[in-house]
Order: structure tokens, then C-alpha cells, then sequence
């Protein structure tokens, strides 16, 4: 379970347990790190750079007021948004179990959804890469699409997307083994094979 | 003409709302992902915070308020 808490999860039922946890890239997160620190960086840069080219910007104390309270408001905001940009990073988590996918996205400050399938709906999996960023970084999206008419579930910019549809596809055969929804001799040649052992 | 009240006012406008949402975050953070990592993370927010404050207390302290002195009771008058 890593570093992360999982008391937020809905309860998990009986004999199951958590199998995956995943998280958006960690170059997600670094790429909108360091766009926050540019902008922290610039105003700095430009004071730095026209103090030294002898230009007098704070003239007047009132304007060495306002350039103090600016500068200082404008980078509480940008250290606000960064630490906001990690809550979002940090709290958007998707959770594959033996029974269920649980879905976990923080929309902003104060919007959050929870949503859960049933592995044993589970009908098509696909790993998808588009970029060039995920393709060196090995990132993508798994879009999970389930029976009946709900919306399919997508894991956006998680770590290693072939692996990951490759478990998933995994564990919800099993889990429709466990539930006698699948006969083991139609199962994936991996399966009959452990089986066969 | 803009004065240090008015500058003040907004100033700590602007950080009680900053104040809001950040507290509001930390309890997110907190409530459905508390681990070392968010602690460590929180951590550094509040010292890089408190940088930024002190070095504006610093920044202000520096400026020679009695020059403006006369701008005070004048807006004080105006905003009553």
C-alpha cells in the first residue's frame, strides 16, 4: 500500500483485498511543479535583473509598499497553487482489488468523486499512449469498459498503461473464475497454464 | 492616489483567502491521504509561507513610514 493511506477507500468486502494502487506519473506532478516555479521565479529575475541594470522601479515608498505586498501576495498565491497542484496529484488514486476497480479523483479544492465497478463486468481494457512525453516516460491512460451502460472507467497518465490493462485483465479473470462466471478452460493461455501446474 | 491602508486592507485580504484555501487543502490532504509524505509535504508549505511573510515584514520595516504619515488620518477620515 505504499506511503498512502487507503482509509478513504469504500469498505472492502470480505476476502478481498487490495491488489494495485496507482497514481498519476510522477512527471505529472513535476511538470506543474516547475511551471509554478518559473512564475515564482520571474518577478524575481526581473527585479534582480532591473536593479541591476541601475533602473530605480521603487521610487516612492508607497510604490516600494506596493511592489513589497505585490511580490509577497503574488507568491503565497503561486506556493498556494502549487500545494494545491500536489493535493490534486497526491489525492487522485485508482485502486484495483480482487472484486472491484475504485475510482478516487480530487476535482479542485471541493470536489471529489468516488466510483467503483465490479471487476466481474468487466468487458474490454486498453492501454493508450499518445505523445511524445508518455511514450519516453511510459505513461498512458487504461480505459476499462464495463457491461451495461455505464460510462467506462479511464486510469489518466498512470505509470506503465500495457502492464497495468495486462493486470487488470488478469484479475478480472480470475475474479469471474472465482464467481463462476468463466470456465477455466476459456480462460487465457497464462491461466490454463498455472492451472495445468 | 493609492494609500498604505488601502494597501494593507487588500493585502490581508488576499492572504485570509489564501489562508482559506490553503487550510482547506491540508484537510483534504489529511482527511484522505494522510502519510509521511503529506506531513513532509505540509511542512515545507508552512516554512516556505512563513519565508515569504517574514521577508515581506522585513521588505515593509524597511520603509520610511513617516514620510506618509499625513496620508493616514486623511484616509482614516475617508473610510468612516
Amino acid at each position: 500500500m505504499s506511503t498512502t493511506s487507503l482509509r478513504s477507500l469504500p469498505p472492502l468486502e470480505k476476502n478481498e483485498r487490495v491488489v494495485v494502487v496507482l497514481r498519476r506519473h510522477w512527471l505529472i506532478l513535476a511538470l506543474k511543479l516547475a511551471l509554478w516555479t518559473i512564475a515564482a521565479v520571474v518577478p524575481i529575475g526581473v527585479s534582480i535583473l532591473t536593479t541591476n541594470a541601475g533602473l530605480h522601479i521603487g521610487g516612492s515608498e508607497i510604490l516600494k509598499a506596493l511592489i513589497t505586498l505585490g511580490l509577497s501576495t503574488y507568491l503565497l498565491c503561486i506556493l498556494l497553487f502549487a500545494f494545491a497542484s500536489f493535493v490534486d496529484y497526491y489525492l487522485d488514486i485508482w485502486v484495483v482489488t480482487t472484486e472491484r476497480i475504485i475510482s478516487i479523483e480530487q476535482h479542485g479544492a471541493f470536489a471529489r468523486t468516488v466510483a467503483e465497478q465490479w471487476l466481474y463486468r468487466i468487458q474490454d481494457v486498453t492501454a493508450e499512449q499518445h505523445g511524445i512525453l508518455p511514450t519516453f516516460f511510459d505513461y498512458g491512460a487504461v480505459h476499462i469498459q464495463s457491461a451495461g451502460e455505464q460510462a467506462r472507467f479511464v486510469f489518466e497518465q498512470v505509470p506503465h498503461p500495457r502492464s497495468v490493462a495486462r493486470q487488470v485483465i488478469d484479475i478480472a479473470e480470475q475474479c469471474k473464475i472465482h464467481h463462476h462466471l468463466l470456465d477455466t478452460e476459456n480462460s487465457a493461455p497464462t491461466k490454463r497454464a498455472e492451472a495445468q501446474e | 492616489m493609492i494609500s498604505i491602508v488601502v494597501l494593507l486592507y487588500l493585502y490581508f485580504g488576499i492572504l485570509a483567502i489564501c489562508l482559506f484555501f490553503g487550510a482547506f487543502n491540508i484537510y483534504a490532504l489529511f482527511r484522505f491521504g494522510a502519510s509521511s509524505v503529506a506531513t513532509t509535504v505540509t511542512l515545507l508549505f508552512f516554512a516556505a509561507v512563513a519565508i515569504i511573510l517574514a521577508l515581506t515584514i522585513v521588505n515593509i520595516q524597511q520603509i520610511d513610514w513617516t514620510t506618509h504619515i499625513d496620508v493616514i488620518p486623511t484616509l482614516s477620515q475617508t473610510t468612516l
